[in-house]
């Protein structure tokens, strides 16, 4: 892996005002969060955890997805991929860097989350085991989602198919396990309806369970098997992130220039 | 003047003549949409639970506290606020079992179908909030039994249904919940001693807060002791009434 690179796309997303219009927005979700849930009768933080949670992890995916895609057709297009080739790096080592650097700004957003979260939590004595998990949840969440960007957007030549691949992946990951419970139950009766079943199977293996690993719920209830989260949770961003990793790297040594 | 500058004149008068045109035919549309009123829907039948969770991305929390809130402003369309007598109670029933699903351990549907919308006009619409706060209270999570006791209440003070209240209070006796206070076990004496109605109403929320404050949110402990301090005890009695001191 090469640093220089890694600091570079760091140093991008700081010229893109990236934590800036990220740290706007999310104290913009906060407040629109509280003030919403002011109006309820009962309940009010309950209320005002579960729209900021919910939000500030839509905010996330979004900002990070859009930066990351519009960032590297950016690079394509002002020939600074071909440039940086010329250089003593390897294609490889130019892929691992990215994701690497992608990563790292994945985790900044998820602390920024988790500092906001766990402020409010504390104020309103919501603390508990599942609000940790949540944050582990969402850390790898955005993991998963910044290397996926960047897959699209390595693979795909527009930026506006790159980030509709992209929130395309994400909805699907949110909704598999509701798909596949459609699925199991058997409720589809048309025409086809089996082999659409069985190729909606052979598409959850390769699309990770957003819908377990951050439930919104753990921020009010806490959570009963925690261990179990946590390990499914590292399992699937870093298996998921492999695979990603492996698949962009292929299809960029193919690449022709 | 040359030739290419009055085409340009031209041209520009004729912009300005078309733009005026649509603005008048904007205007015309204007004439007809302006009386076009937004007309209170009612409350649809609740869709089913996958759907629901498919438009909010499988978060069930989400789409619960997303919902609650507009089940709270449902009759609320542009200024206009409807009786709670003209909502569809049979649907508006669906849309809390659908809610249940979603957060079986929140205490803010319930408390609005119990308080809010358990304050109809039309009593007759209470049968849906009973079996709903019936379906609920058994349930032993800690503090669920003071539905069943509303659902009690509702059907003796306000539905006018003895047989009905012995029923809820038959079943109140018979669930295991450990937070359930002895007197629970003796609803149905409570029923049939024949008391008026804001003495049972007084005896009952009074009991609640007394053996189920510490599973109750703030908000709502404050809305018990408004209730029996507003609208169940007469202001004198308020006055003489301890627990009614810090009411203002």
């Amino acid at each position: 892996m090469n640093f220089v690179l890694t600091r570079y796309v760091l140093k991008a997303a700081g010229r893109d005002r990236l934590f800036l219009s990220m740290f706007l927005a999310v104290a913009l979700a906060i407040a629109l969060s509280v003030f919403t849930s002011s109006s309820a009768v009962t309940e009010k933080a309950h209320f005002s955890l579960v729209y900021i949670g919910g939000s500030l992890r839509l905010l996330a995916i979004a900002g990070l997805s859009l930066f990351v895609i519009f960032f590297v057709r950016r690079s394509f297009e002002a020939r600074d991929v071909e440039y940086l080739l010329t250089r003593p790096v390897s294609r490889i080592s130019f892929i691992i860097s990215h994701m690497i650097a992608f990563s790292l700004l994945a985790l900044a957003v998820a602390a920024m989350v988790a500092f906001s979260v766990l402020l409010y939590a504390y104020r309103v004595d919501q603390i508990n085991m599942g609000t940790f998990l949540w944050l582990a949840g969402i850390a790898s969440e955005l993991f998963v989602m910044v290397n996926v960007s960047f897959f699209f957007a390595m693979v795909l030549v527009s930026p506006v198919t790159g980030a509709l691949a992209t929130f395309c992946f994400y909805v699907l990951s949110r909704l598999m396990g509701q798909l596949l419970s459609i699925v199991g139950a058997g409720f589809a009766q048309f025409p086809g309806s089996e082999i659409m079943a069985s190729v909606l199977k052979i598409i959850s293996m390769f699309i990770p369970r957003f819908d377990l690993m951050a439930q919104t719920s753990w921020l009010l209830y806490g959570v009963q098997n925690a261990l179990e989260n946590y390990g499914f949770i590292v399992a699937q961003g870093l298996l998921f992130t492999g695979m990603v990793m492996v698949a962009t790297i292929i299809d960029f040594v193919k690449k022709q220039f | 003047m040359s030739t290419i500058a009055i085409n340009d004149r031209n041209r520009y008068q004729n912009l300005l003549l078309l733009l005026l045109l649509f603005v008048f035919l904007n205007v015309c549309v204007w004439l007809y949409s302006h009386k076009q009123n937004i007309l209170w829907p009612n409350v649809p039948v609740a869709p089913s639970t996958s759907s629901f969770l498919l438009s909010f991305l499988d978060d069930s929390s989400f789409a619960y506290r997303s919902f609650a809130l507009v089940l709270q402003n449902w009759g609320n369309v542009s200024g206009d606020v409807q009786p709670l007598k003209n909502y569809n109670f049979k649907n508006l029933e669906s849309w809390f079992l659908l809610l249940d699903k979603m957060d079986p351990q929140s205490g803010y549907v319930p408390f609005m179908a119990a308080y809010y919308f358990g304050a109809t006009q039309d009593k007759a619409q209470l049968v849906h909030i009973i079996k709903y706060l019936e379906e609920i209270g058994v349930r032993s999570q800690k503090g669920n039994w003071r539905w069943l006791v509303h659902a009690a209440y509702l059907a003796k003070n306000e539905m006018n249904n003895p047989k009905e209240a012995l029923r809820l209070a038959e079943k109140l006796s018979s669930v295991y919940n450990p937070s359930m206070p002895a007197w629970t076990l003796n609803m149905k004496e409570i029923i049939r001693a024949e008391l008026g109605d804001r003495e049972t109403a007084y005896a009952m929320t009074l009991e609640i807060l007394k053996s189920n404050a510490q599973y109750m949110d703030p908000a709502e402990v404050n809305y018990m002791l408004s209730t029996i301090c507003e609208r169940i005890l007469t202001p004198a009695q308020a006055k003489q009434n301890p627990i009614c001191s810090n009411i203002k």
